[in-house]
C-alpha cells in the first residue's frame, strides 16, 4: 500500500511539474516571445549570481567544518613533503578555481540579453590563445615535476640502512614478513603455499628462508627507513598507509616496493590525537572482492629498543612449520581455503 | 549558418514538438512521409537520434542515482537497518543491511552507469548528432544509417547490462575498473561470473555504438579543415565542441581497451608462476 502511494506521490509531482511548464509556456505566447525570454533571462541571471555567492560561501562553510575531521599531522617524513605537494596543488588550482567561478557567472550576468545590447563576435586572437595555453602548461608541468620527483624518490632504491619488510596481500587479510637476523628474505614459490604452515610458499631448501618469520602486526622502528616488498596471492591490492601519506599497489607476479620513515611511534601519536586508542592501519585500499572492507592491519611504531624485544619473541616460520608437521600432519593435506588460488591452478594446467 | 538562424530553427522544432502536436516537426527536411517505425524507432534524422540518446541516458541517469542513493543509505548510516532495502533487494539486504557483495555490486554498477551509459553516451550521444549537424550547416550526419546502428548498438548493450542486474549471482562488483585477476576469475569474487560476462559483453556493444557514433562526429571536422577554412565562422563553432567530444569518446573507448591490455601482464604472469613468483 505504502509502495503504491509512493508511486502515486512520484506521479503527481511529474504531473505538477509538467502543468508547470505547459502553463509558463502558454505565459509566454501570450506576453510575446521575446519579452518572456528577456524576462527569463533576466531571472537566470540573477540565479547564477545567487549560485556563485551561496557556492562560495559554501565551499569556505565545509571547509571550516570539516578542517578537525581531517587524518592530521603526516607521521612520514615522506609524508611531510606529500602533504607539501597537496597544499601547493590546492593553492594553485584553488586560485584558478575562484577565479574562473567568478568570472563564468559574472560574465553570464553582466552580458544577459538586453534591449539594445548586440553580442560582440569575437573570433580569434592568437595572444589570448597562446597565454590560456602556455600558463596551464607551465603551472601543470611543475605540478608534475613535483609528483614525479616524490614518486622517483619513494619507488626508489631504499637508504642502505633500511629494514625489509614483506607485505603479501591475500582475500582478505595481509600476510607481513620479516627477513630475521641475516636481514635477507629467503626464496618462495608458490606451489609451496599451505594456508596452515607456509602462508606465502617459503621455499624450505633455501638457507636464507630458515630465520624468516611472519607476523601478525607489522613493527616498525621509528625514524629508521622500511622498504616494504610488495606482493599479492590472488588479486590486486593495494597497501594503503593513510597515516604515512601513501599506498602502492600489490599486484599478483609483480613485487613492488616502496620505502618510509616513521616519524612518530605509536605513543607518540596516541598523545598527538588525543585518542588513547589510536593505531596505524594498513587498509586495502583496491577493490580485491566481497570481504575488502574487512582487510586490514595493524602497525606497531616503536622505539630500536622495544623493537629488538619483540624480534627475540618471534619464532621463525621455519620452526612453526616443521613443529606443526611432526606431531600434527592432517592440516598440511587439508586443501587451501583460498579458493582463487585452486582457480588459478586449474587454468595453468 | 549563423549563430541566431541555429537557435531560432531549433527553438521552433522545440515549439511545434511539445504544443501544437504537429506531425510534421521535423519539416525542415524535404517532405515525405515517415512510418512510425522509420520516424521514432529507427529513425535515422540526427535529431530523433540525440532524443533517442536523451531519453536513453536520463533512464540510466535515474537508475545510477537510485543505486548511489542506496549504497550511500548504508554508508552514512552503517548502524542502521533500512527494512525498504529488503523490499528493494531482498535477499542481497537481509533485514535491511546491505550485503558486501551487493554493496560493491551497486557501487561498480554506479560507476559504470554514469561514466559509460549516461557521460558517454547519454550526453555526447545526444549533443554531438543534435549539434554538429546544425552548427556545420548540414542536413544530417555524414552517415546518417551508421548513427542509427550506433544509438541501436548502444540500446542493445543497455539491455544485456539490465539483464546483468537480475542474474543470480548478480551483476559485476569489481570496480567499473574491472580490473583482472578479480574480474577474471569467478571463484574471486560471486560478481565474476556471469554478470562480468555480461558487463564485458555489454561493452563490446557499447564500444561498437560509441566507434559507429565517433566515426560520424569526426567526420566533418575532417571536410571543415580541407573545404571550409574560408568559413571561419562554422569552423570555430566546431573546434569548440570537437575538442570537447574528441575528449569524451576517446578517453572511455581508450580506457576500456587498456585496462585489460595494461593489466594483461599482471595475469600472465600469474599463470606462468615459475618465472613470476619465484622472483625472491
Amino acid at each position: 500500500m505504502s509502495g503504491f502511494l509512493a508511486v502515486l506521490v512520484v506521479v503527481l509531482i511529474f504531473i505538477v511539474i509538467f502543468q508547470i511548464a505547459k502553463a509558463s509556456e502558454y505565459v509566454s505566447i501570450l506576453k510575446g516571445e521575446k519579452k518572456a525570454r528577456q524576462q527569463n533571462n533576466r531571472i537566470n541571471g540573477f540565479l547564477l549570481i545567487a549560485f556563485l555567492v551561496l557556492g562560495l560561501i559554501g565551499v569556505y562553510y565545509c571547509n571550516e567544518l570539516l578542517k578537525g575531521k581531517i587524518l592530521g599531522e603526516a607521521a612520514s617524513e615522506q609524508g611531510d613533503s606529500i602533504d607539501n605537494m597537496i597544499m601547493w596543488t590546492l593553492y594553485i588550482t584553488g586560485i584558478v578555481f575562484v577565479v574562473t567561478q567568478i568570472l563564468l557567472f559574472w560574465f553570464a550576468f553582466k552580458y544577459q540579453e538586453r534591449e539594445g545590447q548586440k553580442a560582440y563576435y569575437f573570433p580569434h586572437n592568437n595572444k589570448l590563445e597562446v597565454i590560456w595555453t602556455v600558463i596551464p602548461a607551465i603551472a601543470l608541468t611543475v605540478l608534475v615535476a613535483i609528483g614525479l620527483r616524490h614518486w622517483f624518490r619513494i619507488t626508489s632504491e631504499a637508504p642502505k640502512d633500511a629494514m625489509v619488510v614483506e607485505i603479501t596481500g591475500k582475500q582478505f587479510n595481509w600476510l607481513i614478513r620479516y627477513p630475521g637476523k641475516d636481514g635477507q628474505l629467503g626464496s618462495k614459490f608458490f606451489k609451496n603455499i599451505n594456508d596452515a604452515t607456509n602462508p606465502v610458499g617459503q621455499d624450505w631448501d633455501d638457507n636464507l628462508n630458515k630465520d624468516d618469520f611472519m607476523a601478525t602486526e607489522m613493527h616498525l622502528v621509528v625514524g629508521k627507513p622500511v622498504k616494504l616488498i610488495i606482493g599479492s596471492r590472488d588479486v590486486v591490492h593495494d597497501v594503503g598507509l593513510a597515516h604515512f601519506r601513501m599506498k602502492m599497489d600489490a599486484v599478483p607476479g609483480i613485487p613492488t616496493t616502496m620505502w618510509i620513515t616513521p616519524k612518530f611511534t605509536t605513543e607518540q601519536m596516541k598523545e598527538k590525537t588525543g585518542n588513547p586508542d589510536f593505531i596505524y592501519e594498513i587498509s586495502c585500499d583496491q577493490m580485491c572482492g566481497s570481504g575488502h572492507y574487512s582487510m586490514k592491519a595493524n602497525i606497531v611504531v616503536e622505539t630500536q629498543k622495544e623493537f629488538d624485544a619483540w624480534v627475540a619473541k618471534q619464532k621463525s616460520q621455519y620452526e612453526l612449520a616443521h613443529a606443526s608437521a611432526t606431531p600434527a600432519p592432517a592440516p598440511q593435506q587439508e586443501p587451501a581455503k583460498d579458493t582463487t588460488q585452486k582457480a588459478v591452478a586449474a587454468i595453468v594446467h | 549558418m549563423s549563430n541566431e538562424a541555429t537557435l531560432h530553427s531549433h527553438q521552433h522544432e522545440v515549439t511545434h514538438g511539445t504544443v501544437a502536436h504537429d506531425d510534421h516537426g521535423n519539416g525542415h527536411h524535404e517532405h515525405h512521409e515517415d512510418s512510425f517505425i522509420s520516424k521514432y524507432v529507427f529513425s535515422m534524422d540526427h535529431k530523433m537520434i540525440a532524443k533517442q540518446f536523451l531519453i536513453t541516458g536520463i533512464i540510466w541517469a535515474i537508475i545510477g542515482a537510485a543505486f548511489s542513493v542506496i549504497f550511500r543509505l548504508q554508508l552514512a548510516f552503517p548502524d542502521t537497518s533500512f527494512p525498504i532495502l529488503e523490499t528493494l533487494l531482498g535477499h542481497w539486504a537481509k533485514g535491511g543491511r546491505i550485503t558486501p557483495e551487493a554493496y560493491y555490486a551497486l557501487v561498480t554498477m554506479h560507476g559504470t552507469i554514469l561514466v559509460f551509459f549516461v557521460l558517454t553516451a547519454g550526453l555526447s550521444g545526444t549533443f554531438s548528432n543534435l549539434l554538429i549537424p546544425l552548427q556545420v550547416g548540414a542536413r544530417d550526419m555524414a552517415s546518417p544509417f551508421m548513427n542509427m546502428l550506433s544509438y541501436w548498438f548502444f540500446f542493445l548493450a543497455s539491455l544485456v547490462m539490465i539483464a546483468s542486474l537480475f542474474v543470480q549471482t548478480g551483476p559485476a562488483s569489481g570496480g567499473w575498473t574491472s580490473y583482472p585477476p578479480l574480474s577474471a576469475l569467478g571463484d574471486a569474487s560471486i560478481g565474476s561470473k556471469i554478470g562480468m560476462d555480461l558487463w564485458l559483453t555489454s561493452m563490446a556493444l557499447f564500444v561498437v555504438s560509441q566507434l559507429l557514433g565517433g566515426l560520424n562526429y569526426i567526420y566533418y571536422p575532417e571536410h571543415a579543415y580541407q573545404g571550409y577554412e574560408h568559413d571561419q565562422d562554422t569552423f570555430d563553432h566546431l573546434v569548440f565542441l570537437l575538442h570537447c567530444r574528441t575528449g569524451c569518446i576517446i578517453l572511455p573507448c581508450t580506457a576500456v581497451r587498456l585496462h585489460p591490455a595494461a593489466d594483461g601482464p599482471s595475469c600472465r604472469h600469474q599463470l606462468l608462476p615459475e618465472r613470476a613468483v619465484r622472483s625472491r
